[in-house]
């Protein structure tokens, strides 16, 4: 089995996103899976997802049980996108991209991912956990959804600001700041890291102009990169407040 | 309204309320929940009913009124109303009554797979399938108007992809006009003696042809495609994985399930070399379809079971039975959560080698390991009843290990007539229940109930059902409440006592849900922010009310309260 910390099957030769032509469907899909445990905010993170592709102007549908699976059980969310999209369910090997927020969900998610895929675990963000203050850690951990959010966000064509949106759009106002800040960090680093610049005017061409992201973590960090011993920098707007 | 994001179940409660929906009631049941909820957020008026019958019957009494009503359940929730419903589609109605019952293929979170679709037709009532959020908010307001046009109570069918996926939703900007209750009296139309009854069940064919004669049938059908090919005849959400798997192909998908618009499918079927009905579960279309002398393809035998999806409909067209792919390991099953009152409870359940006749919630988890403290688990209620019948069947030394375990929700719901069963007809070894009362109906998000002293809202109730006080009512002599989580061995004493002795008793495990107990603080803080008042909240008065229910650590002493 796969080590979970080497999670990128990324390649730059066949972008995550199904391009025009690159898909049989007649209409490009962009398929998203998010699995993890109960009480790790599968369906809010999902939620915060689909309502910043829908203000974004796509059809977007999205899928998940409920019920039993609340108590601890496997969870899991799919989320579809693009300029039409029928089916609410990521049929099996066909996730562009498979976001699992507990390692232990890996296997039993792996076969949802298309072949050339990309993943993304809690190990794909371990500066979120490197607090000296373990009721830091703890925090970020709880926060798990919202950084892998930010970790996918880097490969959708999607603003800071239609993001942050969509989080205060979801979650309850006292947790707006952390929350966005969380996000913020994460999405810039995963940037950096898959070489991937955030500029709005981009919007569409991201997942096409992505590089190898071993490439990408191999060269040498931008000046505007966030320190790793640093899990929580205020976000820009933010600098001005205490972290509460 | 401008475009929403919302799920089936969201949708249906918008447009409840866009078709100024008098009531909505209903039991909570995964994957229907939401609606009540949600409806009640718009500002809707909605309650939980103690069970499915009782909503519907309520549902009844209002759409006799003309005024509307919604009742909501899950699928298993319909076989509790079902009495209602066989007599309703006599009855008739003046305002309307709109029953939503959502379906659960796969069993995600329920019992069985039953397919609603039969009830349409048995019942002889009108049935419309939402294939999305859209459609479930337009056929909501769709089974509105069909159920004041035609006088019948209109079932709007859902399934687990419906009510909990979300898609994008137009909404009306105008709602419809309130109606104006009125009571005329029509004994001949509501009251079904069997004189009346016959030429009710006449009257009730008559409806139903005239809905199949109307224009609705057509309207409500969807086309898509022009393929001479292939055509595919598909149902809710099925049409949507249809369209995906074979987007060459001709699609018809209908509206309205019962009575179905058979001539356009006809029609549609004459167009095409070859069609195919593509439907999660049970054969409905198909067997309609060929009964009708209509030439469609069906599904074979494995596309009966489960869910259907994009992949599974690609093979259901060229009928690959292959397995389907498996993950490398299973997902991780449900299991009580670690701080969960009902693991002290089926801990001693399984140290003293109970046979555990149970019940359908959260508890029902005690069935894995390291419990495996349950043996039976049928439908709501039949703990108490399924535990009675092997009481009575047993050989005494086993008889006596029998023990009956219901949650609190449950217990209300069905699990009343069990206990006055119990007392009826007593078992030589008498009988053990326990009411794990943990203050919720937990398993499908913390809903209220008659025994919570809450209304749908979290706000106080007017009335608190005292379960204690309906035993002793009922003639059960023995009545116990205690906290099987205090930390002594109260608990275990009580059940090893009334397991050797030949009485009835009735034990309360009372403690609430730990989640319960942050959704109320939750509750709380929200009425404080959004009141400026320095009068207690609503919300703090919710807590108040809990930590009322909780046992004060001088009851915890197991003391019987027989009279």
């Amino acid at each position: 089995m796969m080590n979970t910390a080497s999670t990128r099957e990324h390649n730059a030769d066949a972008p995550p996103t199904t391009g025009p032509g690159s898909s049989p469907q007649p209409s490009p899909v962009t398929n998203i899976v998010i699995a993890g445990l109960g009480g790790q905010g599968i369906v809010t993170g999902s939620d915060i997802l689909a309502a910043a592709l829908f203000q974004a102007g796509y059809d977007v549908k999205k899928s998940e049980i409920h019920g039993m699976s609340q108590r601890g059980g496997s969870v899991c969310s799919d989320i579809r996108f693009g300029a039409r999209v029928d089916s609410p369910m990521v049929p099996a090997g066909c996730a562009d991209y498979l976001v699992i927020t507990e390692p232990s969900q890996v296997a039993p998610n792996r076969h949802r991912l298309r072949p050339q895929g990309y993943m993304m675990t809690p190990d794909t963000v371990p500066f979120l956990f490197q607090d000296d203050d373990p009721k830091g850690a703890a925090r970020a951990a709880r926060m798990i959804n919202v950084a892998l959010l930010g970790v996918l966000s880097a490969h959708l064509p999607l603003s800071d600001d239609q993001w942050l949106t969509a989080i205060r759009s979801i979650l309850p106002e006292r947790l707006h700041e952390m929350n966005s800040r969380v996000f913020l960090h994460a999405r810039r680093i995963e940037a950096i890291l898959s070489g991937l610049r955030h500029n709005p005017a981009a919007d569409g061409e991201l997942g096409a102009t992505a590089t190898h992201p071993s490439a990408a973590a191999a060269a040498s960090p931008s000046p505007s990169s966030q320190p790793s011993s640093q899990p929580l920098p205020p976000a820009d707007q933010d600098q001005d407040r205490s972290r509460a | 309204m401008p475009d929403q994001f919302l799920t089936g179940n969201e949708a249906i409660a918008q447009a409840a309320l866009d078709g100024a929906i008098s009531l909505g009631t209903g039991y909570p049941g995964t994957p229907s929940t939401e609606i009540l909820e949600r409806f009640g957020v718009l500002g809707g008026r909605a309650q939980w009913a103690p069970n499915e019958k009782v909503a519907l019957e309520v549902g009844i009494g209002v759409a006799f009124g003309r005024a509307r009503a919604l009742v909501t359940m899950k699928h298993v929730g319909l076989n509790v109303a079902a009495d209602a419903l066989f007599t309703a589609t006599y009855t008739g109605v003046s305002g309307a009554l709109v029953i939503a019952v959502a379906d659960d293929p796969g069993m995600h979170s329920s019992q069985n797979e039953q397919d609603t679709r039969r009830y349409a037709e048995a019942a002889g009532a009108p049935m419309l399938e939402p294939g999305d959020s859209q459609e479930a908010y337009d056929f909501t307001l769709k089974a509105i108007e069909l159920s004041e046009r035609f006088q019948l109570p209109v079932l709007l069918r859902l399934t687990t992809r419906i009510c909990h996926s979300k898609t994008g939703v137009k909404t009306r900007s105008e709602r419809l006009p309130a109606p104006a209750p009125h009571y005329e009296r029509d004994i001949p139309g509501r009251v079904m003696i069997p004189g009346y009854a016959r030429p009710a069940h006449v009257r009730l064919r008559e409806r139903l042809r005239a809905i199949a004669d109307s224009e609705e049938p057509r309207q409500l059908v969807r086309e898509e495609g022009s393929s001479t090919e292939l055509g595919i005849i598909a149902n809710g959400v099925a049409a949507r994985h249809a369209r995906e798997a074979a987007p060459e192909a001709r699609l018809f998908k209908p509206g309205l399930t019962y009575p179905l618009p058979i001539e356009p499918m006809r029609e549609f079927a004459a167009k095409v070399k070859r069609c195919v009905v593509v439907e999660e579960g049970d054969p409905v279309l198909y067997t309609a379809l060929r009964a009708a002398g209509v030439a469609v393809e069906g599904k074979s035998e494995p596309f009966r079971f489960g869910e259907l999806n994009v992949d599974r409909v690609r093979k259901l067209l060229v009928d690959d039975r292959s397995p389907e792919p498996e993950p490398d390991a299973p997902p991780k099953p449900p299991r009580l959560c670690a701080d969960c009152p009902h693991r002290q409870v089926f801990q001693i359940l399984s140290k003293h080698e109970c046979i555990v006749s149970g019940d359908i919630g959260c508890y029902t988890l005690g069935v894995m390991p390291p419990f495996e403290a349950m043996d039976t688990c049928v439908c709501m209620g039949a703990s108490i009843t399924v535990g009675l019948g092997l009481r009575h069947a047993l050989p005494k030394e086993q008889a006596r290990r029998v023990v009956s375990v219901i949650g609190d929700s449950t217990f209300v719901h069905t699990g009343l007539p069990g206990l006055a069963e119990m007392a009826y007809n007593p078992p030589p070894t008498g009988h053990v229940v326990i009411v794990v009362d943990n203050d919720t109906t937990a398993m499908t998000g913390l809903q209220e109930h008659p025994g919570t002293g809450r209304q749908l809202d979290h706000l106080p109730a007017t009335s608190k059902l005292n379960y204690e006080a309906v035993a002793l009512a009922l003639g059960i002599t023995q009545v116990f409440v205690c906290d099987p989580t205090d930390g002594s061995d109260d608990f275990e004493r009580l059940l090893v006592d009334r397991l050797a002795a030949d009485d009835l008793s009735l034990i309360v495990a009372r403690k609430p849900c730990p989640l319960l107990t942050r959704r109320l603080a939750s509750v709380a803080s929200q009425e404080q922010e959004g009141t400026s008042s320095s009068q207690p909240s609503a919300g703090e008065a919710a807590i108040a009310a809990t930590a009322a229910a909780a046992p004060s650590p001088r009851q915890t002493e197991p003391q019987s309260q027989s009279s």
